[in-house]
């Protein structure tokens, strides 16, 4: 199995992979980290600028693997930059996965355990999260495009559904004036953003399950870009509640926003749908950088998917439960972003350069 | 044959998950809290009589909170009948953490109080005056049960005295809740202020208003509203019925009500219109550094009552000039409430300071950290504007 390409995906397919990738926990958060960082309601200029911006490295990478249709990084790296680097720069990459997975599932135990499910423990919330990640990743490339699929529709018209109640609260003078002290806090606000829109490292295994990698830049770009819609929403709509000193002040302020309205609509409370919902996406982002994780492994190391599947699960545990309070958890979050603008910013045009650079030569 | 056995093991293993949810609590098992009263600390018999015996803890008596509960309904019903049994019950504990005083409920009662459904959050004057709120609401903003949608208020007097009167049958936290329905018909109700909406103007340091609700015999009355202080964090004063009717005007954030005015050379006729919609635009100009505003109101409506002594029918001109008359009584009731803010209580509540930030912000930059200060002095003007759209199903007085 290690080394082969199991299966294939479509384009459209790939594109939904990559956004639910994307989709993940930040979206509770960002309105907070980014107004605490800007200091005005402009953060929603910031949110789109850092969107439409991050899909740059995206696109890059997504070139780079163009070049090796049907191999993915961990394949074609040693081809490219000799295999000590490559196992350097992949093992790298396959620790972030697992951080980066890590990091997504505390979340959704802080999450959880605080808003839902009071009383449960943090292992239970983790347990049943890890194993049916295990059993779905063991499906291979196809069931998790296929979970995504299933997820995208629901969560959706969830999330938009809920934002739209959500209007009841919403006050457009929270979000005025704009650009009242120029542009200095859009950029400022900028600097939370790599955690919520970090994609291209999703594409260095997709593009090579892809049945067209020609078309990876599309998959790259149109991916990225679906995904600034539902952060431009969050940070809207809960700074025009909660105004820009009302939403620092709050942990979580898009659930937050969702628990301050009550609409007599089959249901009056919704945070309960919304993170229901939100957990899948979350798992979905999981998943794919579990698999991500694995698949790495496996193709570094020639053992079995299957086998280093168990073997990462472990680990992702125990980096789960590595910070010890909220703070950290929120320390870890900064760091994976950092983390990820370094190696995927810093390295996409290096890399591009020297994969165009040794294609000529060979 | 192994096979089978093994599934239908799982099969049992699986069965033990159908017991149910984790942390559930049966909801006959739960005192839930619909309305909370912080007062200044004054401990009631009950809390005397606890402490002669015994039953007291080290604290410093700050405040005295007074939860509400409801008797889940079928539980009172055969014992005492009709119009004595109450749907609810009020608990006091005095002391100076909000949460230790809740928490401190559980040695009085073997059923938990829960959050989930609190409803209303009442501060008593004297507390308000000398606490900032910030403090006060933050136990009830930190929480994970209860909603940032928990209304706040303010009383004139004790805030418990609110959570004992209600008329038969109804439970005041939610009499005081479903009375924000009412904008719609008064236009002496402010918006309802969640902790939500509150938070941001607590942290941002800016004045806002609060609604004022009273007791007296078993009835409560919304009765105009307490003014937060952005510097203090603390209560500061008072608008009255007349005044907060004022402010809504001067915000627009009205949806419906009445506006009287006298014609004083028709003889003291009276005049009643009935708001259907109004708006406001606060323009704020700035020339060589010295602010001033100019406030435009819109309003359409129709006549609820006129008492035309002529009997003839309601002419144009005739209309025309009712509609002065009232857009003047607007332009009185919009200055009395800006005296109030800016003479006696020092303090911009009706949003002048977002209107000079979203239209200045240069200025604004340089006196937002004494903004109060600076508005108790801007000149505002106020303009009206008023359309009697229609006159009801009469066209004539029937005199």
């Amino acid at each position: 199995m290690a080394g082969k390409i199991p299966d294939r995906i479509t384009t459209s397919q790939a594109v939904f992979i990559l956004v639910n990738y994307i989709l993940v926990a930040s979206v509770f958060t960002l309105p907070r980290t980014a107004a605490e960082k800007a200091g005005t309601p402009d953060i929603w200029i910031s949110v789109i600028c850092g969107g439409v911006l991050s899909v740059l490295p995206a696109f890059l990478i997504a070139c780079m693997c163009r070049k090796f249709p049907g191999e993915t990084f961990f394949q074609f790296a040693p081809k490219m930059i000799g295999k000590p680097l490559a196992l350097a720069t992949g093992t790298l990459f396959c620790l972030y996965f697992l951080c980066y997975a890590a990091f997504e599932l505390r979340s959704v135990q802080e999450i959880t355990v605080f808003f839902l499910l009071e009383g449960t423990p943090n292992w239970a919330v983790a347990a049943l999260f890890i194993w049916v990640a295990l059993y779905l990743c063991r499906g291979g490339i196809n069931a998790l495009s296929r979970m995504c699929r299933l997820i995208t529709p629901l969560a959706w018209t969830i999330f938009f559904g809920v934002c739209l109640l959500s209007l009841k609260i919403f006050d457009i003078s929270n979000l005025r004036p704009v650009l009242g002290e120029g542009l200095a806090p859009v950029f400022r606000g900028m600097s939370v953003l790599p955690l919520s829109y970090t994609a291209g490292e999703a594409l260095l295994f997709l593009v090579a399950f892809m049945d067209k990698p020609k078309q990876a830049g599309r998959v790259a770009v149109l991916g990225t870009l679906i995904t600034i819609p539902f952060y431009v929403t969050s940070a809207v709509l809960t700074i025009g509640a909660f105004s820009v000193e009302g939403t620092v002040t709050r942990t979580w302020p898009f659930i937050d926003l969702i628990r301050s309205f009550e609409v007599a609509l089959l249901f009056e409370r919704f945070e309960s749908l919304l993170l229901a919902i939100w957990t899948m996406q979350i798992f979905s982002t999981f998943c794919i950088a579990l698999y991500g994780a694995a698949l790495g492994i496996s193709q570094m190391s020639n053992l079995k998917l299957n086998h280093c599947l168990f073997a990462v699960l472990p680990l992702v545990y125990l980096l789960t439960e590595c910070p010890p309070g909220i703070n950290s958890v929120f320390a870890f979050g900064h760091f994976i972003g950092d983390w990820a603008v370094l190696m995927f910013g810093g390295l996409s045009l290096p890399l591009l350069l020297l994969s165009a650079f040794r294609r000529k030569k060979t | 044959m192994r096979r089978c056995l093994l599934l239908a093991a799982i099969a049992a293993l699986q069965a033990l998950l159908l017991t149910g949810c984790w942390s559930s609590a049966p909801i006959e098992d739960v005192n839930m809290e619909v309305a909370v009263a912080l007062d200044a600390a004054e401990e009631t018999k009950i809390e005397e009589s606890f402490a002669g015996a015994g039953g007291v803890y080290p604290k410093r008596n700050k405040l005295s909170c007074t939860y509400q509960f409801i008797v889940p309904q079928g539980s009172v019903g055969s014992k005492k009948e009709g119009a004595s049994s109450r749907s609810y019950y009020n608990m006091t504990e005095s002391g100076d953490s909000v949460f230790e005083s809740v928490r401190e409920l559980a040695l009085r009662t073997n059923r938990p109080p829960i959050g989930h459904h609190l409803k209303v959050i009442i501060i008593g004057e004297k507390l308000a005056r000398n606490v900032q709120m910030s403090e006060l609401i933050d136990f009830f903003s930190r929480d994970n049960d209860i909603r940032p949608s928990v209304l706040i208020l303010v009383s004139k007097g004790e805030a418990r005295d609110v959570l004992n009167n209600a008329l038969p049958g109804q439970t005041p936290a939610f009499v005081m809740e479903g009375l924000f329905a009412n904008r719609d018909r008064n236009l002496r109700i402010w918006e309802p202020l969640s902790i939500a909406k509150a938070v941001g103007p607590l942290h941002g340091r800016t004045s806002f208003l609060v609604q004022n609700v009273i007791a007296a015999e078993n009835e409560v009355k919304f009765a105009g509203a307490g003014l937060i202080k952005g510097e203090t964090g603390t209560l500061t004063g008072f608008l009255n019925e007349m005044e907060l009717g004022g402010v809504v005007w001067l915000t627009g954030k009205g949806r419906g009500g009445v506006l009287k005015t006298y014609a004083q050379e028709e003889g003291g006729r009276l005049i009643t219109y009935e708001v259907k919609s109004m708006d406001s635009t606060i323009e704020a100009q700035v020339q060589g550094g010295e602010i001033s505003f100019h406030v435009q109101i819109e309003s359409t409506g129709r006549y609820a009552e006129t008492f035309n002594t002529n009997g003839s029918a309601l002419k144009s001109d005739f209309i025309k000039r009712d509609e002065q008359l009232l857009e003047k009584q607007v332009q009185a009731n919009a200055k009395k409430a800006l005296a109030a803010m800016q003479d006696r209580l020092q303090a911009d509540a009706a949003g002048f300071g977002k209107a000079l930030q979203i239209q200045h912000p240069q200025v604004w930059r340089k006196v937002k950290d004494h903004w109060d200060e600076v508005f108790s002095t801007v000149p505002v003007t106020v303009e009206a504007k008023l359309t009697l759209e229609d006159f009801g199903a009469s066209g004539t007085s029937s005199e």
